[in-house]
């Protein structure tokens, strides 16, 4: 079981990651990497609310729409919840934490639709996920929300510094902005396939 | 305030429900459609091979390696195998789609995943159509592919025959009496080695004659009344077993001794002939001066790879017969009371069509100098290990096994 | 603004895509080939022509406070009943596009498009405008996939290219190849765009459908 957990932070945080290899949430990845405390903010955020959801939807899919033979209303009710979910921690931070709310408060609204979010509900919820014998099921998949939100962090943190370093260039004109962030996502990217086949190779 | 927050709650709600319901409308014109399409989508793999069956339900067993998945057909048409190949030229695994119908025959083959030369799949899959488990005429060792086929297709023939659950062919039950009937009649690899004869002087009743390679016997098939029996007919010409073709052992039925005499009949132009030749054999060898030196012994109520003993002057001459690295090895023992080797020799002669001289590839002379003298207690298997060939040693070892075996049976019975 | 100029926008001037940088996810994701990005851009045109129509109609019932929860209730409606047609008609594309099918609900565009339009204009130009984006997302998607398949496989649709099938680059068709692409592609328009206008800085608050929500200066403020 240990084994299993250690491999399945591996695998998310290093080779399946969100954001370089999967493609989810590549808008707040883009959109709020230019300062390296904004970048941390968000990512601890999206860690937040990836695993408060998967702590609501893996039980409502499981207990619920599996039990009443509603799978079809799995991408409705969880983007509700979600969004319910954001309002009241968003809610909760502003009455209770005020500080930690002018900190991370501001990128909740943005999680609402970041797919990285809905996709780590429905990914924890794939056969794969459920077939891992050894481990109980629920614990497995709030592990996996941990990792790749941590993934989805790494990701940020990392970018945020190679962005710092791209504003002080000068790319070609046309270049300038979005495209070379862009490249450089792509060598970012390109530098995490060096960790393909670590998480099997690790546990042989 | 409170009025706004009731009427957004409502248009909210209803907006949830309309949609709500929009959905399970339409999720009841799809659902069934798609599950259609998985069905669909995982058995047509399936479907190719075996293109009558209804419904492919999955066996559950103990599968080898290669062997991945196991269907069957719920309307009874088959058995579909997904297998994978251990080894292919370029090391890639090479997965097929493989149909073995109830009678055991090869309906198609479907080579799913193939990296090597674009092309020749189809001639591979070409290849095994219609085979049975045997896979005769496909041809061994040709190239890494077609024996990772085969070897992939022999698992699948091994799953099915232990699961498959389907009434055995004759062919079949009778393939796996041979080990029962003539458990000797192996050649240098351990398999059982039979080949189908004619006979002309044959009688009606006996429908089947399969010549042991080694020469060391026949086993009939003999229909008997609405049976089918299995007979073995040793060296001597003696049916010495009779079992019905379910395997159920009938030797000691009288009401069979009719069919016995049939199959004793079917080849007997030969048992005198080939017990001719080897005394004549023993002649030239010096074991005997003269043919009538010679008294035949009866050795007949047993299988063994003994063909033949004689009751010479100085005690018991064992003749027995196994396959050596290059073919049929005939060696012949002299034995005296005392249980002492008083002669060795390496018969090699052509008593059957099929066999060849290769008994010379024997050390011979070394065999007799070691053995001679030694008594039947003595003979060990290292006293056995001289010749360079381990086919041939292991064949001379078999041999001396059953002449052992023999002599502890004929020896103080004889005198 | 007439109709005409209303898809028209889409299409060039706001292309949703490379110019406002809206829905990068399945820009990304599902461009490795042509297959499914015809697939991917057929699924969200569907919704957003009918989620446009359905939020235009609706405009004047739903209550400010809870529009954004409604419009995504309508979305995500949508997008399962195309998500669910598709599984049953399309099963061979339904599984190449995967999760991000199901994430077009979550797609900037779509929840975009209906917050800075469909809720403020008519029924006709409000599909004349999810028609607009639609081509748009769809040129934009089209052109990744080309450049990424020809290149990257050596086939388009599906269908081997002789001569470049031994001169692939097969980088391209995965995740940095991805990233690569889409920062060429937007470099190009910009390059033609510059002429006319400023290109456009940076991803920003602009098009994004939870800028009001957001507090938009906190987040520009803490850019600074």
């Amino acid at each position: 079981m240990f084994k299993d957990l250690i491999i399945i932070i591996m695998t998310s945080v290093l080779v399946n990651n969100y954001v370089l290899s999967r493609f989810l949430g590549i808008c707040p990845f883009l959109g709020v990497s230019k300062k390296t405390n904004q970048a941390f903010g968000m990512g601890v955020a999206v860690i937040l609310v990836m695993m408060m959801a998967t702590l609501v939807t893996w039980p409502i899919q499981r207990y619920v729409l599996d039990a009443f033979g509603l799978e079809y209303l799995q991408t409705i009710v969880f983007i509700l919840v979600i969004a319910a979910l954001v309002q009241l921690v968003e809610m909760f931070l502003k009455k209770v934490i005020p500080s930690l709310h002018a900190s991370l408060g501001i990128y909740l609204p943005l999680i609402t639709t970041n797919c990285a979010v809905l996709g780590v509900c429905k990914n924890s919820l794939t056969e794969e996920m459920l077939t891992k014998a050894d481990t109980p099921q629920f614990l497995y998949a709030m592990i996996y929300a941990f990792a790749s939100g941590l993934g989805f962090l790494l990701a940020m943190v990392l970018f945020a510094g190679v962005r710092n370093r791209i504003a002080a260039s000068k790319p070609p004109k046309a270049f300038e902005g979005t495209p070379i962030t862009l490249i450089s996502a792509s060598i970012v990217a390109l530098a995490f396939f060096g960790f393909g086949g670590i998480a099997e190779n690790l546990f042989k | 305030m409170k009025k706004d927050s009731l009427k957004s709650i409502i248009v909210l709600v209803s907006i949830c429900l309309v949609v709500g319901l929009l959905l399970s409308g339409v999720n009841s014109i799809t659902a069934p459609i798609i599950e259609k399409n998985d069905s669909a989508a995982a058995n047509g793999a399936y479907l190719v091979v075996l293109p009558n069956a209804t419904t492919f339900e999955d066996v559950i067993g103990d599968f080898p390696e290669t062997v991945l998945e196991m269907k069957k057909d719920a309307g009874g048409s088959g058995f579909a195998f997904k297998i994978q190949g251990s080894s292919s030229y370029s090391q890639s695994p090479l997965q097929m789609i493989l149909g073995i119908d109830n009678e055991g025959k090869i309906t198609k083959l479907v080579i799913t995943n193939y990296a090597e030369t674009k092309g020749n799949a189809a001639d591979f899959e070409a290849l095994f159509v219609g085979k049975d488990a045997t896979m005769t005429d496909v041809v061994a060792g040709v190239t890494y592919t077609t024996n990772a086929i085969k070897d992939a297709v022999k698992a699948a023939y091994d799953v099915f025959f232990e699961y498959a659950d389907i009434e055995k062919s004759d062919e079949q039950k009778l393939q796996e009496l041979y080990g029962v009937i003539m458990p000797n009649a192996t050649d240098k690899t351990g398999a059982f080695a039979f080949e189908a004869v004619e006979s002309d002087s044959a009688p009606a009743s006996v429908t089947g004659i399969y010549a042991s390679k080694l020469g060391i016997g026949y086993i009939m098939t003999v229909t008997s009344g609405d049976k089918t029996l299995v007979i073995g007919v040793n060296a001597y010409g003696k049916a010495y077993v009779v079992y019905d073709i379910d395997g159920n052992d009938l030797s000691a039925d009288a009401s069979y001794d009719a069919a016995k005499a049939d199959a004793e009949a079917a080849m007997a132009s030969i048992y005198e002939a080939n017990h001719d030749a080897i005394v004549a054999k023993m002649v030239t060898e010096g074991i005997i001066s003269s043919a009538a030196d010679a008294q035949k012994v009866d050795f007949s109520a047993v299988s063994s790879r003994v063909v033949a003993v004689y009751k010479v002057s100085g005690g018991l001459a064992y003749v027995a017969k196994a396959e050596g690295f290059g073919g049929l090895i005939t060696v012949c023992y002299v034995i005296n009371d005392a249980g002492e080797i008083v002669k060795y020799a390496t018969l090699a002669q052509t008593e059957v069509a099929y066999e060849n001289l290769y008994g010379t590839y024997i050390a011979e002379d070394e065999y007799a100098a070691n053995l001679t003298g030694k008594t039947v207690a003595d003979v060990t298997d290292d006293t056995l290990l001289i010749a360079g060939s381990t086919f041939t040693t292991n064949a001379t070892k078999l041999c001396w096994n059953d002449i052992k075996a023999a002599h502890e049976i004929l020896n103080g019975e004889v005198q | 603004m007439n109709n005409t100029q209303t898809l028209l926008k889409g299409i060039i001037k706001e292309n949703p895509v490379l110019v406002l940088l809206l829905g990068t996810c399945p820009t990304l994701a599902v461009t490795s080939d042509v297959k499914s990005a015809v697939g991917m851009a057929a699924a969200a045109a569907i919704v957003l022509i009918l989620s446009n129509l359905a939020i235009s109609l609706l405009r004047n019932i739903i209550p400010d406070k809870v529009r954004i929860p409604c419009y995504i209730v309508v979305i995500a409606g949508f997008v399962t009943v195309v998500e669910m047609l598709m599984h049953a008609f399309f099963p061979e594309i339904y599984s190449a596009l995967g999760i991000f099918l199901s994430l077009i609900v979550v797609n900037c565009i779509i929840l975009g498009r209906a917050e800075m339009f469909a809720s403020k204009n008519g029924v006709v130009a409000s599909i004349m405008d999810g028609i607009g984006m639609a081509i748009g997302f769809a040129i934009a998607l089209v052109a990744m996939a080309t450049i990424r398949e020809v290149f990257g496989a050596g086939a388009f649709f599906g269908i081997e290219i002789p001569f470049l099938k031994d001169y692939t680059i097969p980088i391209l068709t995965s995740a940095p190849g991805g990233f690569f692409v889409f920062g060429l592609l937007i470099a190009i328009v910009n390059k033609f765009l510059s002429k006319k206008r400023k290109p456009k800085a940076e991803f920003g608050c602009e098009g994004c459908p939870s800028a009001n929500s957001c507090n938009k200066t906190d987040c520009e403020k803490e850019a600074e």
